[in-house]
């Protein structure tokens, strides 16, 4: 009797696109990013630099 | 213009630096990659190796013995990237918690040179976002020009 594979016509076959290591850790950091509070983060960045100009001013 | 148009997508925006590890035996392609992440104004940096089937990958071993060497010039490359690009965060992290260690190592021994003209942030875990601090155990850092 002929052997049939029955599970072969049960389960598909399912495409993954692999990313690339830079994709995979790209995907990784918005994630991380997504999570965090980046608005405080952007405040920070803000006031580093308003200070920074405030004492290059200064100087001259 | 009444024209319904074309479907259309845009490709990330990435921005390669290359550079090459040299040692006695053998010399690998390095790749710092920066792209662009979904908040506009923050790069990730990826540091890569460029094997020799063309593929990168982020998890092979050099034994160059020269990973000072490297992540050196990996700051170096940032402070170029972030030159070009004045208004642009760069944020990192290693492949796992083993390759991230050297770059709290490099980061804080360059600190003093690095603060020159960059500001650093450690990250630790999902919400912690602070100054860099020598000898803290971050695993995000996020660099940017003073002004």
């Amino acid at each position: 009797m002929e052997k049939t594979n029955e599970k072969a016509d049960i389960v598909s076959p399912v495409v993954t696109k692999k990313l690339s290591p830079s994709q995979q850790k790209l995907a990784e950091m918005n994630a991380y990013l997504a999570k965090t509070d980046t608005a405080q983060l952007f405040r920070l960045i803000d006031e580093i630099r308003d200070d920074e100009r405030t004492k290059q001013r200064d100087k001259q | 213009m009444t024209e319904t148009p074309y479907l259309f997508s845009a490709q990330l925006v990435e921005i390669c630096y290359n550079f090459e590890s040299v040692s006695d035996l053998k010399g690998v392609k390095k790749i710092v990659k920066f792209t662009e992440t979904a908040l506009p104004r923050i790069y990730n940096l990826a540091l890569l190796d460029l094997l020799e089937d063309g593929e990168e990958s982020d998890s092979s071993v050099t034994n160059n013995d020269d990973l000072q060497t490297v992540l050196a010039t990996a700051i170096r490359i940032i402070g170029s990237f972030l030159t070009k690009f004045p208004d642009r965060i760069v944020v990192f992290t290693g492949s796992n918690a083993r390759r991230t260690r050297p770059y709290r190592i490099v980061i804080g021994r360059e600190l003093p040179l690095i603060q020159q003209r960059f500001v650093v942030f450690g990250g630790i875990g999902e919400k912690h976002i602070e100054a860099f601090r020598p000898n803290t155990a971050y695993d995000k850092f996020f660099i940017f020009l003073k002004q």
